[in-house]
């Protein structure tokens, strides 16, 4: 198995005294794509925000590449390496698309690989290159999509988190994110973790997936073995107990 | 009459350049912290004051307003942008993460502060400050009779504002700066350091406090340590006016203040002129009445309705 390149263990992330996270452990191998799937309000989000450093977790340890990031802000976690497309995308909609581009390149300490980044997003991503003059909140919900995936590339991050790439999008287009995705794994070496409302979807695209529920993981598994597990179904959807086998396939 | 008409309007220019120099330092600040900055009128007496040795005497010592034109104006606006980036590190940083509303209380206190230090150091005395006399001979154009510092101040204000401009389209840092202002959590997720991008715009709110400093202490040739308080209330209003978050709009907003005080003042009859204020103030309410989100429509907020 490949390196380990996210390693998150047993973190806890409250809002006030709620909390949102409980005792969450993951990991994301090198060039690996990890979906984490659950229903709303399970706290997938907040884990994303606080492996960024948009919120400090509470208790518990994020290592990236083995160096700790918990408490650290979050500008200094993305020159690390990560990049987090949050959910609803946040498209600085009055800069231009290239204006956002460039914005993206603030984590890149090798400012002379700007240009070259700019170049490579323009070519995975036509569309872009077509309206870079343009105000980037006139673009459509999947353009606005293909920008985000193109912002956080031009950090030149290695690991790439994303909330919902499918949100607010057509099913087709939703396809042609996913395949973008795996394209730009295959070609640039680029790890994902992505979080994904539709369990099918997941499955089809990841090398693994964990199930979050209830602030809990309560499964997680290789995706070729689990297509077609009933107690797959049963973690996401909450009937019954929570699976035995937690944990399996690692 | 017509030569009255365009000596207003040419005084009334000259207010609205300054005003808004003014709102254009609070929108700066405004953009990144989502805060109006009360003591941004400080910042502009503390620019005046720095012209003059500190003392409790009636008549002023000159100290930066000795210097050479070149080194004064460049002296000023550098006190005053450390003055700024001071009060970043003491006040403002150590709130980061606190509700707007506690920083704006904050900025409050800090521009008490200010005012109370100057009062110390130079006594409550307003003083004059003589700087460039020969400014204020008129300038003889067409049949009107133009004192010199307006066209100074209508020019430095509109050179100002390009060059902001330029800044925040042109260059790296700028363009930062206006995402940070559109979404700071999304900027520094992207690797935006929210300290420096915050400290550029004190520093440069500061650069433009520091200009506006040296236009009204030429302009008056008087300073006071209450002296940026009406300017602050002006600009202020510029900036609500013109459409909160938006550069153009406060630039905007802050010239309409300041033009239309000026043509009221010059067109309201004699018995209400007394009440300008109030009309214009009635003015505001009523913009604000028909258009609550300002003069200019922020884009993100544009999404949102």
């Amino acid at each position: 198995m490949a390196e380990i390149m996210l390693q998150v263990s047993n973190m806890w992330v409250h809002y006030g005294q709620v909390p949102a996270v409980r005792n969450l452990s993951l990991e994301v191998h090198r060039n690996e794509i990890v979906c984490v799937v659950g229903p709303n309000g399970a706290g997938k989000s907040t884990m994303l925000l606080a492996v960024a450093g948009a919120l400090t977790p509470t208790k518990g340890e994020v290592r990236l590449n083995g160096v700790s990031v918990v408490g650290k802000a979050p500008e200094y976690i993305a020159k690390l390496g990560i990049s987090l497309i949050p959910e609803g995308r946040h498209i600085f909609k009055g800069l231009t698309v290239e204006e956002n581009l460039k914005v993206g390149a603030a984590a890149n300490a090798d400012r002379s690989s700007v240009e070259n980044n700019l170049r490579t997003a323009y070519s995975v991503f036509p569309v872009l290159a077509e309206r870079r003059h343009g105000a980037a909140g006139m673009l459509s919900g999947g353009e606005q999509q293909q920008l985000a995936i193109a912002r956080a590339l031009m950090s030149g991050a290695r690991l790439i988190m994303i909330d919902e790439p499918s949100l607010g999008l057509a099913p087709k287009i939703t396809e042609k994110v996913f395949e973008v995705l795996s394209e730009l794994r295959r070609s640039s070496g680029l790890t994902l973790l992505i979080i994904e409302q539709n369990l099918k979807r997941a499955l089809k695209y990841s090398d693994r997936i964990y199930i979050l529920r209830n602030s809990e993981i309560v499964f997680s598994g290789r995706s070729a073995e689990l297509q077609a597990s009933d107690d797959l179904h049963s973690a996401y959807f909450g009937l019954g107990q929570a699976p035995s086998n937690v944990g399996a396939g690692q | 009459m017509m030569g009255y008409f365009s000596q207003t309007v040419i005084d009334a220019l000259s207010w609205g350049g300054l005003y808004a120099l003014a709102a254009l330092g609070i929108g700066l600040l405004y953009g990144v912290l989502r805060v109006i900055n009360f003591a941004h009128g400080d910042f502009i007496t503390v620019g005046a004051f720095s012209l003059i040795v500190p003392s409790t005497q009636a008549t002023a010592q000159l100290a930066l307003g000795a210097l050479p034109a070149p080194l004064l104006i460049i002296g000023t606006l550098l006190v005053v942008t450390l003055v700024a980036l001071l009060s970043d590190l003491l006040v403002f940083r150590p709130l980061r993460g606190a509700t707007p509303s506690t920083i704006m209380i904050a900025s409050f206190a800090l521009g008490y502060v200010i005012q109370n230090i100057v009062l110390l150091l130079y006594s409550s005395r307003p003083k004059a400050v003589d700087l460039w006399p020969e400014l204020n001979e008129a300038f003889g154009f067409a049949g009107l009779r133009i004192p010199q510092l307006q066209i100074w101040t209508v020019t430095v204000a509109a050179l100002l504002m390009v060059a902001l401009t330029v800044f925040l389209k042109a260059s790296s840092y700028g363009i930062e700066m206006r995402a940070a202002s559109e979404d700071l959590r999304m900027a520094r997720l992207l690797g935006v350091r929210a300290n420096r991008v915050i400290a550029l715009a004190v520093a440069l709110s500061g650069a433009l406090a520091g200009a506006v400093s040296l236009i009204i202490a030429t302009q008056s040739g008087v300073v006071s340590y209450q002296m940026g308080g009406p300017v602050m209330l002006f600009a202020f209003i510029g900036t609500i006016i013109g459409g909160m978050g938006s550069l153009v709009g406060s630039a905007l907003g802050g010239f309409a203040v300041g033009f239309s005080s000026v043509i009221l003042q010059a067109y309201l009859p004699d018995d209400i002129r007394p009440f300008r204020d109030a009309i214009l103030f009635a003015l505001v309410i009523l913009i604000l009445v028909i258009r609550p989100q300002g003069l200019i429509l922020v884009k993100t907020m544009r999404e949102r309705v």
